[in-house]
């Protein structure tokens, strides 16, 4: 065995319920070799071995994302891409400014994509036509993706690029919206936007992805985020994590679910020492509520944003994704296949619809511990927490949707009582059930100490709480974003917590995340990550 | 979200921002100058770029120079929360903490130490000012170019530097991209760095009962660019007929400040404060406060010509008492001391 490393002389949060607070941490060869008190943990271990002071520091496991897309994060929203977010650019007439200078010093034929237009978060919005968009860019192929990533609007140059004419059919689960004659609008929306766009980044070339994807890696580590998972795995990117970890670049763990929109895919095996494995499969059931393509009982808010902006239609209610009988087809195959699965659901009619289907599938066929994942949870209900918990079904909530669009949650989609409850957290947590929480790079930035901050407070941006009675504490946020995140990717016997026998990675804060302010968590500095045994990040 | 500290005095934080060679220094030289009465603790990345004349300098050290107007500045090290709140242990409370962003940081990755400060009861975020470097802005390249419109939408109030040199087709068309990129927030031209104080620090509440601007009476040969009102009551004023107020200020001012008590809670002192398009409404302590019912109110207003004799009539009539106005010049008229740019 190799020289081991103390860590000692500060607050340890092991997050392992038999020593809550052990005095000392030991790791050796990648691996957690002692924890507990001072005095064991050196017993334990060779004369000879390494000390880390922690000065008063605080040691925990490191943060496990359990729904990001690191390379996608990379792919999407990297440069040359124009970020035109609200945080980045506050309003809609800001940002085509900014997609005019693009353009200006744009060459012919150049690709351009923007990611970020809002519908909420820039009021001033009016829908990007068509023929807008060839106006300002008549020489090159443009695109805005909105905010979410689920939907884009294009030029004609664009359309053509992406060979999305008249005669393309729409394919099952995507939408093309189209005029009267049936000519493409150049708005599209859910798996083919994703499609799609892999024509914009392949013009790129590939050196940009690999320097894009070194600043995605470089986000986790500096926010102490160890383990990610790839939530739309394809086949070809295991091609770009390979070359990471054989340039030796710390590639935090990725679990991945590779993405399904058909019954008949090949699920690739893949199991790379605990730094890369195919965990599931993921299948979008709905859209996104910030589109207007989820499934509710209860329709929207009509206001200016719902009508104007997202062009729905008054009493809009949405819809699955995908016709009953193909989702049903997709999730028997793969759940049937043993793998975990991971389903988007946003709206409460769509949980209905894939609880339902969970709970037929194991009456037919019962199987223990299946861990299959609802994602983003926006509009569950009480009922559906509960009948999840029965059925063994897991909850992973987006909570980052509170601070950044939690004011137009409240004001422009659902109304005070939905958003009350909006990923509701604190009943799935009251009801009993290990729920994990997640930032969903790109669409908002990976950190867990964010996670907790937005958990534990439910604050807005503009300054409201969204339902007080959501709020967890900070204990429970803290598991949400370590041991429980870790269990619903299925690894909690590896990762998750600071116990013996477990991958040795931690995370070193400035201060103590069960014993600060919850308005304060996000101002947390991390100090240092390790990631298998070695320090792959210092501030 | 603004949560009162019990004594009230949390100080005011002003960030200053910009691009390199934008300016920063010689505004920072600028407002320690005329820091008018005002106490400042100011943070600056680049001690030695501190520039002033030795005749203002009281004590000098590695990492602080006292002046003799009662103004420090120190150096600012990676950690602003500890550096800030290290700094208030040790010393008397300033009137304002003014911190220097590094030039190529992104200002939004202030937000969470501003929060931790302000949570701390510590400091009370004031106003993010950006300068920009009128003369050389379309020299640059666009990533650059880029990056400081991004930054610059950032900020509350937006200073054209160096704006005696440039072009006056260079300024307008700066002004027009910024107008596109960033909508409300005024931009205000300057040589030298040199502001009027007030639009940095916001306008100064005076103690005196005969309440009116701290140096009312001081014109320049130069053409008003701004003009403040100022008011005082005896009495309460109505809530509503305030936030009406409030809600409208933004449009015709870029900074508002008073001490106000609503007549549905006497017995509450509140301190309102307009940045741009910003505006605080928090409880204000009883220190430093008479104990009688008076209201006290400033604003500086921007250039709208008719509007503003509406805006004093609004005034007027929100406050029932007697208002003053007067007229102020760019502070660039008037003799200072910082030399470099």
């Amino acid at each position: 065995m190799t020289q081991e490393t103390l860590f000692k002389n500060g607050i340890i949060n092991s997050m392992d319920s038999a020593v809550p607070n052990p005095e000392a941490v030991a790791i050796a060869d990648g691996k957690i070799v002692a924890v507990g008190s001072a005095l064991d943990v050196e017993d334990q271990i060779g004369a000879k071995h390494h000390v880390i002071d922690l000065h008063g520091s605080v040691l925990q496991p490191g943060f496990v994302e359990p729904h990001s897309h690191i390379l996608w994060a990379a792919k999407t929203r990297g440069a040359p891409v124009g970020d035109i977010t609200a945080a980045v650019v506050p309003t809609y007439r800001a940002a085509i400014a900014k997609v005019k200078r693009h353009v200006a010093e744009a060459v012919p034929g150049e690709f351009l994509l923007f990611y970020g237009v809002d519908p909420q978060l820039h009021t001033d919005m009016e829908e990007p036509s068509r023929s807008f968009l060839d106006e300002i860019a008549p020489n090159n192929p443009l695109a805005l993706q909105t905010s979410n990533g689920h939907a884009v609007f294009m030029n004609s140059a664009a359309l053509d690029a992406c060979n999305i004419t008249k005669d393309t059919p729409t394919p099952v689960g995507s939408v093309i919206a189209r005029d009267d004659s049936g000519t493409p609008t150049g708005r599209l929306e859910e798996a083919l936007v994703w499609r799609v766009l892999e024509i914009f980044y392949e013009s790129w070339g590939e050196n940009r992805l690999t320097t894009e994807f070194r600043k995605s890696i470089d986000t986790c580590l500096r926010a102490g985020v160890t383990t990610v998972t790839e939530h739309l795995y394809l086949p070809f990117y295991k091609t770009y994590y390979l070359q990471a970890l054989k340039q030796a670049v710390p590639l935090p763990r990725v679990a991945a679910y590779q993405q399904a929109v058909d019954p008949d895919m090949m699920v690739e095996r893949i199991d790379l020492d605990d730094r890369l494995w195919m965990a599931g499969v993921k299948i979008h059931a709905d859209g996104s509520p910030f589109v207007g393509n989820i499934w509710l009982t209860k329709p929207y808010l009509e206001t200016s944003t719902t009508l104007e902006r997202m062009h729905l239609s008054p009493g809009h209610t949405g819809g699955p994704n995908y016709p009953a009988d193909f989702f049903e087809m997709m999730v028997r195959n793969y759940f049937g296949q043993g793998w975990q699965m991971s389903v988007h659901t946003q709206g409460d009619r769509t949980i209905d619809m894939v609880l339902d289907l969970v709970e037929t599938i194991l009456e037919e066929t019962p199987r223990d511990d299946h861990r299959f994942r609802l994602e983003h949870c926006a509009l569950m209900r009480e009922d559906q927490i509960v009948r999840a918990k029965d059925l063994g079904v897991q909850c992973s909530f987006f909570i980052n949707h509170i601070t950044h669009w939690g004011g137009p949650i409240e004001d422009a989609l659902f109304g005070p009582e939905r958003a009350a409850h909006y990923m509701p957290a604190g009943s799935a947590h009251k009801a009993g059930m290990r729920l994990s929480l997640h930032a969903d790079a790109p669409m908002t930035v990976t950190s867990g100490l964010d996670l907790m901050q937005a958990a534990s407070t439910r604050m807005t941006n503009d300054g409201r709480c969204l339902g007080e009675n959501e709020r967890l504490d900070r204990l429970t946020a803290l598991k949400a974003v370590t041991i429980d995140a870790a269990f619903h990717i299925g690894m909690e016997h590896k990762l998750g917590s600071l116990t013996r026998g477990k991958l040795a990675d931690l995370v070193i804060l400035d201060r103590d995340p069960l014993d600060t302010n919850p308005h304060e968590l996000s101002a947390i500095q991390v100090e240092q990550t390790w990631l298998a045994g070695e320090c792959v990040y210092r501030r | 979200m603004n949560k009162a500290a019990p004594n009230g005095a949390r100080v005011p934080i002003v960030l200053i921002g910009g691009f390199l060679g934008a300016g920063k220094t010689s505004l920072i030289n600028h407002l320690l100058v005329r820091a008018n009465g005002r106490k400042l603790a100011v943070f600056v990345n680049d001690f030695g770029a501190i520039n002033l004349d030795r005749d203002l300098i009281e004590t000098e050290d590695e990492s602080k120079i006292s002046f003799r107007n009662g103004c420090v500045c120190c150096t600012l090290n990676d950690d602003f929360v500890r550096t800030i709140t290290a700094f208030l242990q040790g010393n008397a409370a300033p009137d304002v903490i003014v911190v220097e962003i590094s030039g190529v940081a992104d200002p939004r990755q202030m937000g969470a130490s501003l929060v931790a400060l302000e949570n701390a009861g510590i400091g009370r975020f004031d106003a993010h000012v950006y300068m920009l470097d009128a003369a050389n802005f379309f020299d640059m390249g666009f990533e650059h170019r880029e990056m400081i419109i991004e930054h610059a939408a950032c900020a509350d109030i937006l200073v054209l530097n160096k704006s005696d040199l440039a072009e006056s087709r260079a300024v307008i068309r700066l002004r027009d991209l910024i107008s596109d990129a960033t909508e409300a927030i005024p931009a205000i031209e300057a040589d030298f760095g040199k502001v009027d104080e007030d639009l940095v620090f916001g306008p100064q509440i005076s103690r005196r009962d005969d309440f009116c601007p701290t140096d009312a009476g001081a014109r320049s040969d130069h053409a008003a660019a701004y003009t403040s009102f100022s008011v005082s009551t005896k009495g309460c004023i109505h809530r509503a007929a305030f936030e009406n107020f409030a809600a409208m200020l933004p449009r015709f001012c870029f900074r508002a400040k008073g001490l106000v008590r609503f007549i549905e809670d006497p017995t509450t002192l509140l301190l309102f404060n307009l940045v741009s398009t910003r505006a605080t409404l928090e409880k204000f302590g009883q220190k430093n406060v008479q104990p009688d019912n008076k209201c006290k109110f400033v604003m500086i207003a921007k250039e709208s010509g008719e509007d503003l004799a509406w805006l004093e009539s609004s005034l007027h009539s929100v406050f029932n008492g007697k208002t003053s106005r007067r007229d102020r010049s760019d502070a660039k008229t008037k003799t200072e001391l910082g030399h470099d740019r």
